[in-house]
């Protein structure tokens, strides 16, 4: 048996080491409660926010996008009920593993995976974001079954923008697309924090301020989780404007309808307020195509395929406007007081200049005798124009027909248009560096050379001839209906700088060419007359695209279609109080007379034969008297 | 004479450590009845185990010192070698009608084994009595930290420690052996686990890994700060009440407590947690036997690397290692040994009362 009591100096030495120990655990205990002074006195404040910003979540709520509708109320871009596979990255503890299992229950593709990256880098990692929109009945049935293997997935209903048009108005809606990194750039980031999509193109782009409406947000209490507990407070969004757009859905079809497979452009405008009754360019695409992202491939196929359908051909192709600009430079060489109405010129099966060796042809080689300008213009004598050409000078003729707008970029309410060349000696030198030469004058007489429109700008300058000088901006908005109070405000004719002529009556003068053009059996257009119920003016157009100059001899036919001339062809109608300006182009098509007159005829005849005259419906915007 | 031998201040200051716990575990565990009930049955268990300790003369816990010792060693083997798979690690030993933890056996075991041993070798000790001592101390830490247990290897190395040091070994030779240790650490980190490292790392640097290994530190001082001076209140607070912080009824009880009680009411804790350490502390130097004293000090400073340590953790002070806080966390175990310990503790105490009447 030990001894029980140990020897004190064992003892004493025992005590201090224990006193040692006991100053050892005090200090711990000093320690201890120095920290959680720190952090629950010092730091309270600090804490409390973090333990706030832990339970209370900020959700962006999307805003409903506004629809557009077409003048009469014909719905051109609308909202469908979808069902979307999202997930919440916060709530998904190995992403790349659950988008693995995902794909084994759920065709993705690799698209569906980029798309979701690219989404993911603009969205907070609490919010939902979509991996595969689109889900069919099917694909909503088998994740429910399997939903409890994958947390933080979900199905969710959402709203997918459709064009129950498909091709047909896409040139003027547009399209909308998932937002991109790049869109993030230019948009207010928060406005778009509960948002997918964004206007790409077309009005969708233009408006996309008003049709996005304003983000909602509700605050919610959660848990750990992620999962809302529950609404704190709640915002609800402000939902988009719905658009009316002064096209006419019926103009469109037909329009494309007649266009047929044949590439080219179809523009209407109403001249008394500068409306765009129809917009059309061929090939077209398909917009919902890009709604959830279009695969590279498709979209390479677009934007590099036959056609190139994306091109819009109405704001960007480029065209000699041929013997369309014939009437407009009439008027110049009236407004310049060159000629009179009275005035008859020799015009011959050929032109020279003096000094020069160059012949320019009449198109119809038996031309002979002398003419009025009306009955050039009925004719389209080439080389009565040559002669005007020459005794304007290519200065004026500029300076006139820039008072059109051509050369100018048309100011319409979409992206994209182009300004097209109104040549002058100060643009040649500019961008070629070159001097003007005295036989370039001659063949802008006749709409050829260096001379660039597009089918915009030639309807445009045909409406401002149409309404005898008054010019509008042409636009596409026509109304806008505030989908809160359903107030809708209609958008004003915008006036531009009116064009006057000395003699007035010359615009009456020119405008009765034109009709002559159509009922005159020497008219250039006379075949569109038959049948015709209402008066219609009109000019054809045969722009040569090709260097060679062939004969109208030679048999459209045998002309390979790539060098057949361009067909083009403006038409104002009625004649007495017009309210449709048609400009049609029809690439290759040959002859304006034969490929474009007959379009632009069923388009007016649309318009024409329509419920709804612009007198008493649709068109909701009155003219501004300049 | 049951009565004499229970130490009724510490028995006090166990029982209101111990019903407060439970009353703390119903609101961190969200009003969880059936899990209060687990813990208080536990609690009865541990509170009869310790009264039945309390009443054996502590001369059998001096006999049953290396015993205890030698079969803990035992059964770490064998856990080692196959123990069912609890939480990753190896730690349990599935015994059919419960499961259990032998570093928790080794708790008691190595003070009272150490105590034991020095009980008739007094200072001056020899450099052989040392090593020896070393040896016994470190057999235990290793296998229970290749569990992989750090949190108890870290208790048990402490605790063994401490009675080394109340034996009397000289201060340069604790020099010498923390200069050893110090020298031994960047070896130590070679053996440790990668998840071990990441929380090493992860408590230098929480935001390292916000949502992996540095949330529940970060969640635990977000908790513990928001609790302010006064606390959220009882079943008040975000924290835990909407499951952000983890292991809130375990090893993170303290957090709750800190969230709903405040400043306040962590003062008040820590100073009941001192209480009874003290308690232990004047106990243990009124022991009258070199074993009693130094298996009481061994006891007691246990259950203080215990507090410390867990409360650190929780505080963000301490790399989370896994440490309940005594009496209060949620775990059969855990409270059983503890109460064991203080039975043991009282059973010394009241064999130097019996000796003085």
């Amino acid at each position: 048996m030990p001894p029980l009591y140990p020897s004190g100096h064992s003892h004493e030495r025992f005590v201090r080491r224990l006193a040692f120990v006991g100053i050892v655990a005090a200090l711990l205990g000093i320690g201890l409660v120095t920290r959680m002074g720190w952090l629950q006195v010092l730091q309270a404040h600090r804490y409390a926010a973090l333990a706030r910003g832990n339970r209370i979540r900020v959700m962006p709520l999307a805003p409903t996008r506004g629809l557009i509708y077409d003048r009469n109320g014909k719905l051109l871009a609308e909202n469908e009920p979808t069902y979307e596979l999202t997930v919440v990255p916060d709530q998904v503890k190995n992403l790349p593993k659950t988008l693995r299992r995902l794909g084994r229950l759920i065709h993705l593709t690799p698209k569906d995976l980029s798309d979701f990256r690219h989404l993911r880098a603009t969205k907070q990692s609490f919010q939902p974001i979509p991996v595969k929109t689109d889900l069919t009945p099917r694909e909503v049935a088998r994740f429910a079954v399997n939903r409890q293997k994958f947390p933080g997935v979900d199905v969710h209903a959402a709203l997918k923008r459709h064009y129950p048009k498909g091709t047909d108005a896409a040139a003027v809606v547009g399209y909308v697309g998932l937002i991109s990194p790049h869109d993030l750039k230019r948009l207010d980031a928060s406005q778009y924090s509960a948002s997918a999509h964004v206007g790409k193109t077309g009005i969708e782009w233009q408006y996309e301020r008003a049709l996005h409406g304003q983000v909602g947000y509700r605050k919610v209490e959660v848990n750990a989780a992620g999962r809302p507990v529950r609404t704190l407070s709640e915002k609800p969004p402000r939902p988009g404007d719905d658009l009316y757009l002064t096209i006419d859905d019926r103009l469109q079809k037909a329009a494309f309808k007649a266009l047929g497979d044949r590439r080219g452009a179809v523009v209407a405008i109403n001249p008394q307020n500068g409306s765009i009754l129809c917009l059309v360019s061929k090939p077209s695409f398909n917009p919902n195509a890009f709604v959830n992202g279009i695969s590279p491939k498709a979209y390479h196929a677009l934007l590099h395929g036959s056609g190139k359908p994306l091109v819009d051909r109405a704001l960007r192709g480029r065209y000699a406007p041929g013997s369309t600009i014939k009437p407009f430079l009439g008027l110049a060489g009236l407004y310049f007081g060159t000629l009179k109405p009275s005035t008859t010129i020799y015009a011959g099966p050929t032109f020279t200049l003096p000094h020069y060796s160059h012949v320019f042809h009449n198109w119809d080689p038996y031309q002979h005798g002398k003419q009025t300008l009306e009955q050039a213009i009925i004719r389209s004598t080439d080389t009565f124009f040559y002669q005007l050409a020459q005794k304007l000078g290519i200065e004026r003729m500029h300076a006139f027909l820039n008072r059109f707008g051509f050369g100018d970029k048309p100011p319409i309410d979409i992206p994209g248009a182009l300004p097209g060349v109104n040549p002058s000696p100060a643009w040649k030198r500019r961008t070629r560096g070159k001097p003007w030469y005295a036989g370039e004058t001659i063949n802008e007489g006749i709409g050829q050379g260096y001379f660039q429109i597009t089918p915009l700008q030639l309807a445009s300058a045909t409406a401002t001839l149409a309404a005898h000088g008054r010019r509008f901006r042409p636009h596409l908005l026509g109304a806008v209906r505030d989908t809160t109070n359903d107030q809708v405000t209609h958008i004003p004719a915008d006036p531009l700088a009116r064009l006057t002529l000395p003699e007035p009556a010359d615009w009456n003068y020119v405008l009765n060419a034109m009709h002559e053009v159509i009922t005159n059996p020497r008219g250039t257009a006379h075949r569109i007359d038959h049948g015709l119920d209402y008066e219609m003016a009109g000019k054809t157009g045969t722009a040569q695209v090709t260097s060679i100059y062939h004969s109208d001899f030679a048999k459209e036919e045998n002309i390979p279609p790539a060098q057949r001339d361009n067909a083009l062809f403006i038409a104002i109608a009625p004649l007495k109080h017009p309210s449709i300006a048609v400009a049609v182009v029809v690439e290759h098509g040959g002859g304006g007379a034969t490929a474009a007159a007959p379009i632009a005829r069923k388009v007016a005849d649309a318009w024409m034969h329509g419920d709804d005259k612009p007198e008493n419906a649709g068109d909701k915007h009155v003219s501004h008297p300049h | 004479m049951f009565r004499t031998r229970i130490d009724r201040p510490l028995l006090s200051g166990l029982l209101l450590l111990a019903i407060g716990g439970l009353v703390l575990l119903y609101s961190a565990s969200g009003g969880n009845w059936q899990l209060v009930g687990n813990q208080a049955v536990r609690l009865v268990i541990g509170l009869v185990l310790m009264g039945l300790l309390a009443a054996t003369p502590p001369r059998y816990f001096r006999l049953a010192g290396p015993v205890f010792y030698a079969v803990g060693i035992l059964l770490l083997g064998i856990v080692l070698v196959a123990g069912a798979n609890g939480n990753g690690a190896e730690r349990w030993l599935n015994l059919e009608l419960f499961q259990f933890q032998p570093a928790e056996l080794m708790k008691i075991a190595l003070p009272l084994a150490l105590a034991w041993y020095f009980h008739d070798r007094s200072a001056p000790l020899r450099w052989t009595t040392v090593l020896a001592a070393v040896a016994a101390l470190a057999v235990p830490t290793a296998l229970i930290a290749l569990e992989p247990d750090l949190g108890t290897s870290i208790l048990i190395l402490g605790a063994g420690a401490c009675v080394l040091f109340l034996a009397g070994i000289p201060w340069r030779w604790v020099v010498v052996i923390l200069i050893l240790v110090g020298a031994a650490l960047p070896l130590g980190w070679h053996f440790l686990h990668d998840y071990q490292r990441e929380r090493v790392l992860v408590f230098l640097d929480p935001q390292r890994d916000p949502l992996g290994a540095g949330y529940h530190i970060i969640q635990s001082k977000i908790a513990i700060g928001s609790g302010g001076l006064f606390g959220q209140g009882f079943l008040g607070g975000t924290q835990a009440q909407l499951d952000f912080l983890p292991e809130r009824t375990t090893d993170f009880v303290f957090a709750v407590f800190a969230e709903q009680f405040g400043f306040v009411g962590v003062l008040a804790l820590l100073a009941l947690y001192a209480f009874v350490i003290g308690r232990g502390l004047v106990l243990s130097f009124r022991a009258h036997t070199r074993f009693g004293r130094l298996a009481a000090a061994g006891v007691v400073t246990t259950f203080m690397l215990y507090v410390v340590v867990n409360v650190g953790m929780v505080a963000g002070v301490v790399p989370v290692v896994g440490v309940p806080l005594p009496l209060v966390s949620y775990g059969g175990t855990s409270i059983v040994t503890v109460l064991a310990g203080f039975g043991i503790l009282m059973s010394i105490a009241a064999h130097r009362r019996l000796i003085d009447t």
